[in-house]
């Protein structure tokens, strides 16, 4: 290997101990260096570097495989770049015991095994130790461990590398320095670019957001109100629900609350999330005290982020099945869940028929009736036009959500709006046709402009039958917003949006959706299958696979032809000191080496020194210097000379040259 | 609106040209590699809040800044000078010395030299008149794209590989002498403008540069092949006027060699002995005084591909091995003007002719019947021709008709990639551009 001692093997284990796989680390660090000290060397061909690059790439499928179609779980796309050292591992052992100590190109590059065929020698070669080495520090970073001590690790193990390039011509102390300063601007950087990328994110969401309700955010979410252009939705299936025939089934599920509009986006303000107590399985979560009839839905799903808000039915008051490390909930009901499993399969518990009624006396709060005063005036005078304003507020809500459904229509296209009037001032008084979150909003607000509390809230509406998997899908297409007011003492859902809003939606159905769905079918099974693999503990099939392929590859690495290096040739003393080779006069050489007047190896000594004479800068006298080199030549080449006493001669005159001109030898 | 394409396509692989070459000069392997990493944990560490990635991309980033700054610390002066030879041969490795003077009063170490050979970046004509050669094999989107075309202009346009140099300690005022390996890869006029005198930063990654301008030529001979042993076509002739200028007048009586009868050769060289014993005559070779005189015909009407270049190295081939003590040996060809140079005898030397093949460009305004005529003037001189062609077409087998009819044999080699078996002849032969050496060992 041609990196220094032990950096290999340090940024082994640096990376095992950031991707928790410090056993891994361990014995790829220890296969790697020990080849330091171990005298054998394969005698590698072509085709054995090209087995290993294969090997490599077996290993890489494999665990893309594993972790993608049957581990699914969050963060796989993170542990495969982690595993990136493990699968190319195979061919860094090559190189360490080939006696290459090369790889050739063309295991790496299909393209350049068409061209390069026989057994010529390796024409490219190349050292995959560095690549590797950065290939580790890659995979090390593909961690969320929000410490310093991988930036810290980096920088060590980076600068250690380095050590080797620098150039000679700067002082170490100027190179040190230089590499705390690169270090202490990187750490600065680091820290803003996270934070640029915070505010960017705000902005981008503020403004970009859109109606998909699958990466809801429970803080923040903007309608779609004055988009111009089609509401493209996916037919892509995200939940699938399963029930009894006899139950009867929840129209909603619900994701996530908002209380506060303004600037067309609707906000869940400080919304705190208090966490849910579990029962000892670890999965079952209980929401609230149960009072009435209860009800159970199974929800199949794939919780893709560390952090995501769940799907449940309205008045919901247990999960069960539900595999994460906690459970959250805010005020308004919506459920989070954070570390998830990736694939889950959970049991919802609702009370059927029942009002809104999370908190137990859960009330509005003046947040739920503010309304904007410009818009204020253009709802009371909608609402008073229209006689919207009963004597009740169900009465009310009746009306709007009468009146709405009668006199405005369900479209995905938005026109233009005039200028000078908000998408909501355009969809009530001028086009009076929009999606689900306009109908949503204007109800939310208009019930508020009657003085009537009320929420904006998002999810799913269930009511697709699939015939193959025998349960209710939930595609993308299918989120919706609806409404939530507080009336008599408690909260009741209001769809103001015109019915036929799903009929529309569902011609607009792609004729590959059925395709889409077969496929997406079966990777539901899989999933489910590897579930219930899974919870039997057998893990081990990873292991029967990677397993044989090891041996199989240990074995036709010993059979294969070595070579033994004589690793103590650079140890032994040489056999016979030549005559003369003690000479004091090399002192001299050495001293002009250090400042600088290096002789060449091709260069006599008398030529040297009469070199050296002619430099115009040169530090010291070149006064008695041919004397004591007739000396010196005296010394080492004359077999016949008294080597003791001509010895000391040389020894008094070098001393002699150096005290006169007041130099340390 | 595909002149438009052509040019962006012309302009965006200059500009990744450029950009590599850049890359090239100024990186040092490790930098590369960092580069590398740079732009790596750029693309995967985009999101921040999904891993620590973008932590490796701000400490590179940091590293990296600081390299390229300390590039602009590099003020020095050296004098640089070159000792070159007159010759090299295309694809022959070769080492001249090239002397630093460390002129600052500062010690300089860490040192790299780099020569820079002169090179030209093919321009937006040619790249859309110069078609690489089988392009039309290429799949479409190569044809499309033309970056392929683009890569072979490049190479075609290298004129040498020089390999970096390292140099050693040099204290101020003195100097050092560095061994410069250079293979040149196309014949002609070398030129080598500048030397870079590079200085790595104190991580080892980015290179600061000094330019020192010390233009000198060197001329770059034709590749040459070994050729087996000829008997060049022909008999002795008179040669009225070449005997004039030739160092030596009359046969002498000296001995030179044996070898087999030709017609014309007087009865008393023969050597009956020898006769006898292989069975066909033999005669004993004496200085000349009837000169074999023979015309080397190269063929340059072409677009100048890889088998004329090969025409002009086994052009080369035959002036460098055939001995000119005792014969003449004229090189016809067409470039600007018609040219005509003979050597032997003293008239001139190999080297000479050499140096006209190093510098012979591909004819594109003339036509072949001017070849034709500048050879029929001369061949009343002429005891027999080896004629070169990159081509076989009627004009060229017209040439080699009236040589014959002329009773001037010519032995004819055709350079082309589309061999046929059924041209080969005693006097005619074919060579593949890419197989000259085998072709000629065969022969």
């Amino acid at each position: 290997m041609s990196t220094t001692l032990f950096l290999m093997g340090s940024v082994l284990i640096f990376w095992g101990w950031q991707t928790n796989m410090l056993v891994f680390g361990l014995i790829m660090a220890v296969s790697l260096e020990i080849s330091r000290i171990i005298p054998v060397r394969w005698q590698f061909e072509r085709s054995d570097f090209r087995r290993a690059a294969d090997l490599c790439i077996l290993c890489l499928l494999g665990s893309l495989i594993y972790l993608l179609l049957l581990k699914r779980e969050p963060g796989n796309e993170l542990a495969l770049f982690q595993w990136l050292p493990m699968c190319l591992f195979p061919l860094m052992l090559c190189q360490a015991y080939s006696d290459s100590a090369k790889v050739d190109l063309s295991a790496l590059f299909l393209v350049l095994r068409k061209k390069s065929t026989g057994d010529d020698p390796f024409k490219k070669a190349i050292d995959i130790s560095y690549p590797y080495l950065a290939l580790c520090l890659f995979a090390a970073s593909n961690t969320f461990n929000r410490t310093h001590e991988f930036y810290i690790g980096l920088c060590v193990l980076v600068g250690w590398a380095l050590w080797k390039f620098r150039n000679k011509r700067y002082p170490v102390a100027l190179w040190a320095a230089l590499l705390l300063i690169s270090t202490g601007a990187g750490f600065i950087g680091h820290l803003g670019l996270n934070n640029l990328q915070q505010k960017l994110e705000n902005i981008v969401i503020s403004r970009f957001s859109g109606s998909d309700m699958s990466g809801a955010d429970s803080s923040r979410t903007r309608t779609s109100i004055g988009e111009i252009g089609k509401l493209k939705l996916s037919d892509k299936i995200l939940l699938r629900v399963m029930t009894d025939a006899q139950q009867p089934l929840p129209g909603y599920l619900q994701l996530a609350a908002y209380n506060f509009y303004s600037s067309r986006t609707w906000f869940a303000g400080r919304e705190e999330f208090r966490t849910v107590s579990t029962a000892m399985d670890g999965s079952t979560w209980a929401l609230r005290q149960a009072n009435g009839t209860e009800n159970t839905i199974t929800i199949a799903t794939d919780l893709k982020k560390d952090s995501q808000l769940l799907p449940i039915p309205d008045n919901t008051v247990k999960i069960a099945q539900l595999p994460a490390s906690s459970l959250e909930m805010s005020n308004m009901g919506v459920v989070r869940v954070i570390e998830g499993q990736g694939f889950v399969r959970y049991e919802a518990t609702y009370e059927a028929g029942k009002n809104k009624d999370i908190l137990g006396k859960s009330s509005s709060r003046p947040s739920d009736l503010y309304v904007d005063e410009k818009i204020n005036t253009v709802l009371t005078d909608f609402l008073a036009k229209n006689h919207l304003i009963a004597e009740t507020p169900t009465g009310t809500a009746q009306n709007i959500a009468r009146f709405l459904q009668n006199n405005f229509s369900y479209s995905l296209v938005q026109e233009k709006h005039e200028s000078g009037m908000t998408p909501l001032e355009n969809f009530l008084l001028k086009s009076k046709s929009g999606h689900c979150e306009l109908f949503a909003t204007a109800t939310a607000l208009l019930l508020r402009s009657a003085g009537i509390p009320s929420r904006y809230v998002t999810g799913y509406v269930v009511n697709e039958y699939s015939e193959l998997e025998k349960c209710y899908i939930v595609r993308a297409r299918h989120a919706h917003a609806w409404t939530q007011y507080y009336a008599n003492g408690s909260w009741h859902t209001l769809d103001t949006t015109p019915p036929g809003w799903i009929a529309i939606e569902h011609a607009n159905m792609s004729i590959f959706t059925r395709l889409y769905d077969l496929l997406s079918w079966c990777k539901y099974k899989i999933s489910l299958w590897h579930q219930q693999q899974t919870g039997e503990g057998t893990d081990y099939l990873f292991y029967f696979l990677i397993l044989p392929l090891i041996f199989v590859l240990a074995y036709r690495i010993y059979s294969k032809k070595k070579i033994r290096l004589d690793l103590s040739i650079e140890q032994q003393p040489a056999i016979t000191i030549q005559q003369g080779k003690d000479s004091p006069f090399y002192e001299i050489e050495k001293y002009f080496n250090q400042s600088g007047y290096t002789r060449d190896p091709a260069e006599s000594y008398s030529a040297w020194l009469k070199r050296l004479k002619t430099a115009t800068t040169i530090p010291s006298p070149m006064n008695s210097l041919d004397t004591i080199l007739e000396l010196h030549n005296k010394y080492r080449f004359d077999p016949e000379c008294d080597r003791n006493a001509l010895g000391k001669q040389v020894e008094k005159a070098v001393q002699e040259w150096f005290s006169t001109n007041n130099l340390d030898p | 609106m595909k002149h438009v394409r052509l040019k962006i396509f012309y302009h965006a692989f200059k500009l990744f040209s450029r950009s590599r070459h850049f890359r090239r000069q100024r990186l040092t392997k490790s930098g590369l590699l960092v580069a590398f990493m740079l732009f790596v944990s750029a693309v995967v560490g985009i999101d921040t809040n999904r891993n620590l990635t973008h932590q490796i991309f701000t400490f590179l980033c940091a590293i990296s800044l600081v390299a390229v700054l300390s590039a602009l610390f590099f003020r020095t002066r050296f004098s640089i000078k070159r000792m070159l030879p007159r010759f090299c041969t295309v694809g022959e490795k070769l080492t001249y010395k090239i002397s630093v003077r460390n002129n600052s009063a500062k010690r300089q170490q860490g040192l790299t030299l780099i020569e820079n050979p002169e090179f030209r970046y093919p321009d937006f004509k040619e790249f859309i008149s110069r078609p690489e050669p089988g392009e039309e094999k290429r799949h479409a989107f190569d044809r499309f794209m033309k970056f392929r075309r683009w890569q072979w202009l490049m190479r075609t346009k290298q004129t040498a590989i020089v390999d970096r140099e390292t140099l050693p300690v040099i204290m101020p005022g003195d100097n050092c002498r560095v061994n410069i390996e250079l293979t040149p890869l196309k014949r002609g006029v070398l030129r080598l403008p500048t030397v870079t005198v590079a200085r790595a930063d104190p991580f080892g990654l980015f290179r600061a540069f000094y330019k020192a301008t010390t233009p000198q030529t060197l001329l770059v001979l034709p590749k040459r092949y070994h050729l087996p042993p000829f008997d060049l076509p022909g008999n002795r002739t008179h040669q009225p006027s070449g005997t004039n200028l030739a160092t030596s007048v009359g046969d002498s009586q000296e001995f030179a060699a044996m070898r087999d009868y030709r017609p014309g050769d007087p009865l008393r060289s023969i050597h009956w002995k020898s006769w006898a014993k292989i069975g066909k005559p033999v005669v004993k070779e004496f200085q000349e005084e009837y000169f074999v005189r023979h015309a080397l015909i190269l063929d340059t009407f072409g677009t100048g591909g890889p088998e004329f270049e090969e025409a002009v190295s086994l052009a080369a081939s035959f002036a460098g091995t055939i001995r000119t003590q005792e014969s003449l040996l004229d090189l016809l060809f067409i470039g600007p003007e018609s040219y005509c140079f003979t050597s032997g005898r003293g008239l001139g030397h190999t080297e000479q002719m050499l140096e006209i093949l190093a510098s012979v460009a591909p004819c594109a305004d003339k036509e072949f019947p001017e070849l034709t005529s500048m050879v029929l003037n001369r061949v009343h001189l002429l005891s027999g021709c080896i004629c070169i062609f990159i081509d076989w077409d009627e004009e060229r087998q017209n040439l080699v008709r009236l040589l014959r009819g002329m009773n001037v044999p010519a032995l004819t080699f055709i350079i082309s990639e589309s061999l046929d078996d059924s041209l080969e002849t005693q006097d005619v032969h074919q060579l593949h551009p890419d197989h000259i050496e085998e072709g000629l060992a065969k022969l």
